[in-house]
């Protein structure tokens, strides 16, 4: 028991509790979930991110490109139109001037307009010629270019595009006359009127100041700025300032792998890119350029690739935290389920260990829920109801059992009682020596002998009730009885088996029956009488062996009425024994259900050495008990063993 | 050793009672409900049949007594046929064959049986 008990014991096993077991399922099933669900929003919405900034990158480069191009082309266009009036021949000197002071006052995007003739090609003048008005201090300022300090035809503006004899913006520079402002210079070439032959410049400045506005609004996100380069990649407008007019090449980037999209022919195109090499991120840049085709300045836009992923994560990192917050909410939830679910099992768990230990009076709280465990819990509590009701019947009906029992060991006992020598008797006499023997398969039994000497007779019966039990010893003491009754009337065998058949068949409605054998010996002569109601023949032993003698008679005892028994008489030697039994011996089995037989038995008796009715009784059930090994005793055995001396 | 009992119906209101096995104190109450259940005071004519029948004990033998009384009760006719050589030795012990029909074969019952039925027929 107490090994029974540690080994059910919960501290001996690796206990995990259904609760534990399911939240933790739960938590990692949702954990995987999320994880995913996460990771895949992360990718998807850098990708997402990183294809919005190259739209919004491509589009405001475009959009820059566009508004610079709107105030060149309104720098340019004045220019162009200077040029074009002034080979008429009503334009005169004065004409010139006055028209440059009106272009430089109304227009607010230009800060400066010259016109430098190229002398003796036109007829208005014949001298150098080169007004140049500006804006300083908000006036318009006077410059005559062409006196002695200036000398404008030795300057590149000039030089450059007599020689080109085109229309061209200059690279950026720093006016050191003009009050130190970066500017350009548009310069297109004053043609005769055939259109060909070079007759002066006229040109337009104009302040770089003003980029630094429009740049300011090509800015996209936290990182991401614009500038823009000239056609000779010097910066000329920049986020910082110190970089103006420095090389492009000045910022630290990768110029080899920039130069393919900067010299790139198909220049009018917006080009997107990656470049691991970048100024601003150690994670490289996204480089948008846009290249103007009017003046072959580039917006290029750099946003830093970091910038776009720390959005990202910074977004997942909130979207993580919401997830564990939302995954311990459930684990606590699941927790609580279960605990609540599972203890009325815990419970049962409990009852059941107590209905195991055989404790039955310990309630299961009722259950309060209406669900399955409810059902169990209620069910459990009628299961072990009905247990106790069960065990309380088998108690009872154990003890009836055991009452009964002993009521059956009291009638073995009166049983017993009924017959001399209450089951096995031996007398051993000068005249004759007598051994009898009665045991019953069950604890009563339906044989019986009985014998009484009286003076010099021995007067004796063996019988066999049918079937066994307590009804067979029910109706034996009823033939035990009636024997003794004929002893008192002192009757002769046959009548004796007559006057017992009579009582014996009257309402015998069960059909019980008794065989029997009855006997008178006279001890001084060993004359035998004997009547036979069905039973079996006796043996006859004596020193040379041992033969069955015939005792003929009529129907066992009780099955018919008016049965007339005869008395047959015959003479017992001296030295013989009358050797009598119940069908318990001829009818034994064996473990193959094979019979005993009287053949056997009288083989057994002829050749045994016994002489003594108490020794040939011992070989006989020796025999019977070795033959029948393993068995149950089939049926009552009765021995009754008369030696005549 | 257990028995089988197998009840089919005879001619005239009769039933056959064939017996297999052993028919001993363990079986005999198994025969008793049969034979309480399957024979009643319409019953002309109860036949047991102990063609395989290997043995029968006391026990046994109370339960035929008891169905013969019952059939002899209702004026009946109660016949034992194909007694082996065992079983007859059972009831000759007890000398319990005079006043029973007791055939060793079906020839010999039909033969038997016929004899009654054209003595009845003789009579009316």
């Amino acid at each position: 028991m107490n090994k029974i008990a540690t080994n059910h014991s919960p501290e001996n096993r690796r206990f995990q509790s259904l609760s534990s077991r399911l939240s933790l399922w739960i938590i990692a099933f949702v954990s995987l979930i999320t994880i995913t669900v996460l990771a895949y929003n992360h990718h998807m919405s850098r990708d997402l991110l990183e294809k919005y900034v190259e739209q919004l990158a491509i589009k405001t480069t475009t959009s820059t490109v566009q508004d610079i191009e709107t105030v060149l082309h309104a720098v340019s266009s004045n220019a162009d139109s200077l040029a074009a009036i002034i080979p008429s021949p009503d334009i005169t000197e004065e004409h010139i001037r006055q028209i440059l002071e009106a272009f430089v006052k109304t227009n607010s995007e230009i800060f400066g307009m010259a016109v430098a003739l190229e002398p003796g090609v036109l007829n208005k003048t014949t001298g150098d010629f080169s007004p140049y008005f500006y804006k300083k201090d908000k006036t318009i300022a006077y410059k005559d270019l062409s006196d002695e300090t200036y000398q404008y035809k030795n300057w590149p503006w000039y030089k450059d595009t007599k020689t080109g004899n085109r229309s061209t913006w200059s690279e950026p520079y720093v006016d050191t006359g003009g009050g130190d402002v970066h500017m350009v210079t548009y310069s297109t070439p004053v043609h005769l009127e055939d259109g060909k032959t070079f007759a002066g410049v006229a040109t337009a400045d104009i302040q770089l100041s003003w980029l630094d506005e429009v740049i300011k609004n090509s800015k996209i996100g936290k990182s991401g700025y614009g500038f823009i380069v000239s056609k000779n990649d010097t910066i000329i407008a920049h986020p910082d300032r110190s970089l103006h007019l420095k090389p492009l090449s000045s910022l630290a980037i990768d110029s080899e792998n920039w130069k393919k999209y900067l010299n790139s022919k198909t220049s009018s195109e917006a080009r997107y890119f990656y470049t691991p090499s970048c100024r601003i991120s150690e994670d490289g840049c996204w480089v948008a350029i846009k290249t103007s085709a009017h003046s072959g300045w580039k917006i290029i836009i750099v946003i830093a690739r970091d910038s776009l992923t720390s959005e990202i994560s910074h977004l997942t990192i909130i979207a993580a935290v919401i997830a564990i917050t939302g995954l311990l909410l459930t684990l606590l939830i699941t927790t609580l389920i279960t605990h609540r679910l599972t203890t009325p099992l815990k419970n049962l768990a409990l009852s059941t260990r107590d209905i195991g230990s055989g404790n039955l009076d310990r309630p299961l709280p009722k259950a309060v829920r209406n669900d399955e465990i409810g059902a169990l819990s209620n069910d459990f509590n009628a299961m072990r109801e009905s247990l106790k009701k069960h065990i309380s019947e088998l108690q009872e009906t154990t003890a009836k059992q055991q009452k009964l029992e002993s009521e059956i060991q009291i009638a073995r006992d009166i049983q017993m009682s009924m017959i001399p020598g209450a089951g096995t008797a031996d007398i051993v006499d000068e005249r004759f020596q007598l051994h009898a023997l009665m045991k019953p398969a069950k604890t009563v039994g339906g044989d019986l002998y009985y014998y009484q000497v009286w003076e010099d007779s021995l007067r004796f019966i063996i019988g066999d009730v049918s079937d066994k039990g307590v009804p067979a010893a029910l109706f034996m003491a009823k033939t035990v009885t009636l024997f003794t009754r004929a002893l008192k009337e002192n009757l002769s065998p046959g009548d004796t088996l007559t006057m017992m058949n009579e009582i014996l068949s009257q309402n015998n409605d069960a059909c019980m029956f008794v065989t029997a054998l009855c006997g008178n010996i006279d001890l001084l002569t060993g004359n035998i009488t004997m009547a036979n109601a069905g039973h079996m023949n006796p043996l006859i032993k004596a020193a040379d062996g041992c033969k069955e003698h015939e005792v003929d008679g009529a129907t066992a005892l009780g099955l018919m009425e008016g049965i007339q028994y005869q008395d047959i008489c015959f003479t017992l030697d001296h030295k013989t024994s009358l050797i009598m039994y119940t069908d318990g011996i001829s009818e034994a089995h064996d473990c193959e259900n094979r019979q005993y037989t009287d053949e056997r038995l009288l083989q057994l008796v002829s050749t045994g050495d016994a002489e003594d009715p108490g020794a040939i009784g011992d070989n006989i059930i020796r025999s019977v008990e070795k033959f029948s090994e393993g068995t149950e005793q089939f049926d009552d055995i009765t021995l009754f063993i008369i030696r005549y001396e | 050793m257990s028995l089988t009992i197998a009840v089919t119906a005879e001619a005239n209101n009769g039933k056959r009672v064939s017996i297999t096995g052993s028919l001993d104190s363990n079986t005999a109450p198994e025969l008793q409900q049969t034979i309480d259940q399957e024979i009643n005071d319409t019953v002309n004519t109860v036949i047991i049949d102990f063609k395989d029948l290997d043995f029968l004990s006391s026990a046994g033998l109370r339960v035929i007594f008891k169905a013969k009384k019952l059939v002899d009760g209702n004026s009946g006719k109660f016949i034992l046929v194909n007694l082996q050589p065992q079983i007859k030795k059972v009831f000759e012990i007890i000398k319990a064959l005079d006043g029973m029909n007791v055939f060793k074969d079906q020839d010999e019952m039909d033969e038997y049986l016929t004899a009654m039925q054209n003595k009845v027929i003789e009579g009316e």
